[in-house]
């Protein structure tokens, strides 16, 4: 089968197509009802008409090309439903990122492993107590100042290379992640990959809170390693802050 | 304590505001003695980055007394005379390992908006914006300095502080600049922007061992210490045709090093973009005059060397003189760390002199006209500084 950029024809046309999130039923709805908005807004007039009618085009936009920009935050990516399915989830939200440390593998290693500490870097981590030679109990800040707790097994130990771990049974929020660690090329120190999955409390919806307080896990698990790659090289998370009373404990914002 | 403070567009106060205190054991507070202007805050007063925030203390060319250091400090100590490097390193980061001090991977901690616009971050700047690390800056009596082994350097008994300020920023971007440019014994560099940066990259030219070098500016005052303070011939684009003059100059061939000092700061656009961008990604251009004209006048075979501030993208860009006269573009934020010893030697040794750049000494409290001075070039006006 002839390829284009390693792709099938077959998807590379899919592809090149606008996407499409909505099923024929709900684009039918939503191009009709946009229709009747769009028609009361523009014999209306004045300002309210005149944002009516753009929420109606809006609407049949989405009819028309199948696709809605909300529908698309609002859902999971199918490497996030694939987790859900695996791990018996009602559903997933999903995260990886990467950085480069300048220290020796065993140096990052050794302090990931230490799971105390992981609030040094993990914004979101209020405290980890080590229970025993792979058990933890985990604190950590939700949205609207709540906290969650539970306890977390290791279930992968491979020294310099890999550690993974999962929440225990009756886990507040159930959560996985690993993280590996690979020699940097040119004696650049240590590449750091890692990824965490967890079950958001309200389903998508606590999902799109979370998203609207600035907690995507995506930008979570960029942020944290690059903290962790911070306290790593340098001893501390800077702060620009010029007191003390005013460096927030828990790391400054990247934003 | 009092410090010049950012509280809109075109709106600077001198306010009292709390003293900084040590925040991490690596930091040092530094009692400000003298503080610059410097092109690059313009976009800062114009509001063209909305990064910056109300409350916001703005400098970052400065010296001035260390007063307190963390305890894990080494190199400096209460008492010292100091130098500050405001384009922060680490120190221990792949980047300011090589001395590329300026890309230090840890210095900013806000890196989201950078790494929209420019794909990586580079490395916080006092007093530059929260788009690079919201670090308080230096037109205030005291400022805290993170990292000091790093970016604090103390003073030889023998230079004076007039000297010695302009080694936090003007003296190592020069400097740069012509390093960055590969001069070689008898070449002929031209410097387009005749202000503090493009004056010490003439003067580095020399020390480089630049045979000529040719200065280009519009006012009239610069272009007389260009040619009194950095040994320049001198165009004026206002009255010559430059690519016309430099072909002249030159038997034909073209100025074999060329630098700019010029970017976006007399045109008010540069960084500005920065936040639009990350925000909108639209596609907006900034204006490129002298850099295309550099690209174009360039020798075949010779290098441009970038050193004015270009924030996003550029439109009309001459790709194709750069691949068909096989020039090398280099370009860079300075790293100032990797210079101060060097350029402390060559102003001892009397073969580098800024002090004619302050034109105007202040008093703090008179921040807001200093600036109104500078921007608008009035009294020949090359740099401002003030005193807390």
């Amino acid at each position: 089968m002839a390829l284009i950029q390693g792709q099938s024809v077959d998807s590379a046309v899919r592809n090149a197509l606008p996407p499409r999130n909505l099923g024929d039923a709900e684009r039918l709805v939503s191009g009709a009802l946009g229709a009747v908005v769009a028609l009361w807004a523009i014999r209306r007039g004045g300002l309210a008409g005149g944002l009516a009618t753009l929420a109606g085009a809006a609407m049949i936009a989405r009819g028309t090309s199948g696709y809605c920009p909300v529908t698309e935050t609002l859902s999971a990516k199918p490497a996030e439903r694939q987790i859900a399915r695996k791990q018996g989830w009602r559903s997933a939200a999903a995260a990886a990122s990467s950085v480069t440390i300048a220290k020796p593998v065993e140096d990052v290693y050794r302090f990931f492993r230490d799971v105390a500490n992981l609030p040094r870097f993990m914004r979101h981590v209020e405290s980890v107590t080590v229970i025993d030679e792979t058990r933890s109990h985990w604190v950590v800040r939700a949205p609207l100042g709540r906290t969650v707790e539970w306890d977390a097994t290791i279930t992968e130990d491979r020294p310099n290379e890999r550690i993974g771990w999962r929440s225990d049974a009756g886990a507040q929020v159930r959560n996985i992640g690993w993280i590996e660690f690979r020699p940097a090329p040119g004696g650049r120190g240590t590449e750091v990959r890692a990824a965490i999955a967890y079950e958001p409390l309200a389903g998508q919806l606590g999902r799109l809170v979370a998203q609207l307080w600035g907690e995507e896990p995506g930008k979570q698990a960029h942020d944290d390693l690059r903290r962790l790659k911070q306290v790593l090289e340098t001893g501390e998370v800077p702060t620009p802050a010029l007191r003390r009373a005013d460096a927030d404990a828990a790391m400054p914002d990247a934003a | 304590m009092r410090a010049m403070i950012w509280n809109g567009v075109n709106d600077l106060r001198v306010e009292t505001v709390p003293d900084p205190e040590i925040v991490s054991p690596q930091d040092a507070i530094v009692r400000v003695t003298m503080s610059s202007v410097c092109g690059s805050d313009l976009h800062l007063l114009g509001g063209y980055i909305p990064a910056m925030k109300p409350g916001d203390i703005i400098g970052h060319e400065f010296m001035g007394e260390v007063v307190e250091t963390g305890r894990e400090v080494g190199k400096v100590r209460k008492g010292d005379r100091v130098i500050v490097i405001s384009i922060l390193g680490c120190g221990q980061c792949e980047h300011c390992r090589r001395t590329d001090f300026s890309c230090c991977d840890n210095t900013n901690p806000k890196p989201l908006m950078a790494e929209a616009v420019w794909g990586h971050s580079p490395a916080g700047i006092i007093g530059y914006s929260h788009a690079l690390g919201g670090w308080a800056g230096s037109h205030a009596n005291y400022i805290r300095v993170p990292f000091a082994d790093v970016n604090v350097f103390k003073v030889p008994e023998g230079i004076p502080d007039e000297k010695a300020l302009f080694v936090s920023d003007a003296c190592p971007t020069g400097f740069m600049g012509a390093d960055l440019a590969g001069i070689q014994p008898g070449d002929i560099v031209a410097v387009w922007g005749c202000g503090g940066v493009g004056q010490m990259a003439m003067q580095s030219a020399r020390i480089l061992g630049a045979e000529r070098v040719i200065a280009i500016d519009r006012f009239p005052e610069r272009l007389q210490m260009a040619a009194e303070r950095c040994g320049a011939e001198l165009l004026n684009y206002e009255e010559v045709d430059i690519p016309e003059a430099l072909t002249e100059m030159t038997g034909g061939r073209g100025p074999d090093r060329c630098i700019d000092c010029v970017g976006m700061e007399a045109h008010g656009t540069g960084l500005g973009y920065l936040y639009d961008l990350a925000k909108q990604q639209a596609l907006l251009t900034e204006r490129i005059v002298a850099l295309r004209e550099a690209i174009h006048c360039c020798r075949k075979g010779g290098t441009v060397s970038v050193m004015g501030v270009y924030g996003a993208f550029v439109d009309k860009f001459p790709m194709g003189a750069i691949v068909n006269k096989a020039l090398t573009i280099r370009s860079g934020q300075q790293h100032g760390q990797r210079y101060v010893e060097r350029l402390f030697g060559h102003i001892e040794r009397g073969e580098m002199d800024p002090s004619h750049l302050l034109t105007h000494p202040l008093p703090l409290e008179e921040g807001p006209r200093g600036y109104d001075l500078f921007k608008n070039k009035k009294e020949g006006c090359v740099r401002a500084v003030f005193t807390p």
